[in-house]
C-alpha cells in the first residue's frame, strides 16, 4: 500500500501491460494457432520479465553500495 | 490489431494527445527562423534538399520513425505536417499537430514520467506493427528446421525410377 504511494512507482503498473501485449503480438506473428501463440507468449513474457528483473537487481545493488 | 491500436491510442491519451507528430523544423539554404533572421540549413545537419526535409525532421523527432508504422492511425500527423485543411473542432484541429514548444515544456515540467511512458506505448505499437506487416506479407516467421536426410528406401525408389 505504502509502496504504491511512493512517487513514480505507479508508473510500473504499465510494465505488465506492455509485457503481455508485446509477448502476444510477437508470438502471433510467428504462429497461426492459439495454442503455440500462447505458449510462445508465455515464454517471451518470462524472458522479458527475467531480463528486466535482472537489470532492476543490478541497479538496486549498485544503489545499495554506492548511495551514502 | 486491437492490441496495437489500443496501445497506440492509449499512449496518445496518456500523453495528452501531444506525442504523435512530425515537426517541420528543417530549413534549406535560404531558410529563415521564426524571427525572420536568415538561418541557412537550420535543423538540417545533412543539408538535405527540400524533398528530403521529412527525413531531416524525423531526425529531430525520431519517435515518429517508430510511430509511423502503425499505419493510418499516424497519417493525421503527415496531414498536419503538410499543413492541409483541418476541421474547426479544436480536438481534430490540433490532433497530431506539432504542439507549441512552450506549452509542451510547461506540460512536461509539471508532469511525472507518464508522458515518457506514453510515447513508449505509441512507439512500441508502431514498431510491433512492422512485425505484423511482415506476417501479413510473408506469413508466420517460423524457425526453419534442418531437413531430415533422405531415407535409404527413398533413394532406392528414385534410382529405380530413373
Amino acid at each position: 500500500m505504502m509502496l504504491a504511494n511512493v512517487s513514480g512507482l505507479n508508473l510500473f503498473w504499465h510494465l505488465p501491460i506492455l509485457i503481455v501485449i508485446i509477448s502476444l503480438v510477437y508470438s502471433a506473428t510467428r504462429y497461426d494457432n492459439w495454442g503455440p501463440i500462447l505458449v510462445e507468449a508465455f515464454r517471451w513474457g518470462l524472458r522479458m520479465t527475467a531480463f528486466l528483473g535482472g537489470i532492476w537487481l543490478v541497479l538496486y545493488l549498485l544503489n545499495m553500495f554506492i548511495s551514502p | 490489431m486491437v492490441c496495437l491500436l489500443g496501445m497506440f491510442i492509449g499512449g496518445q491519451y496518456l500523453g495528452a494527445w501531444q506525442n504523435v507528430y512530425l515537426p517541420d523544423l528543417a530549413k534549406g539554404e535560404n531558410g529563415v527562423d521564426d524571427r525572420g533572421i536568415p538561418a541557412p540549413w537550420e535543423n538540417n545537419p545533412f543539408h538535405l534538399p527540400p524533398i528530403l526535409h521529412p527525413l531531416a525532421n524525423v531526425y529531430h523527432r525520431w519517435h515518429f520513425a517508430g510511430q509511423f508504422w502503425i499505419g493510418m492511425a499516424a497519417w493525421p500527423a503527415v496531414w498536419q505536417y503538410n499543413k492541409l485543411p483541418v476541421p474547426a473542432n479544436p480536438f481534430w484541429r490540433d490532433f497530431q499537430k506539432t504542439p507549441d514548444e512552450n506549452e509542451t515544456n510547461q506540460y512536461l515540467t509539471n508532469s511525472d514520467k507518464t508522458p515518457d511512458v506514453a510515447w513508449v506505448y505509441t512507439v512500441i505499437a508502431g514498431v510491433l506493427n512492422i512485425l505484423v506487416i511482415y506476417d501479413a506479407f510473408a506469413g508466420p516467421a517460423y524457425v526453419l528446421q534442418a531437413a531430415a536426410p533422405p531415407s535409404e528406401t527413398k533413394i532406392r525408389e528414385e534410382v529405380a525410377v530413373t
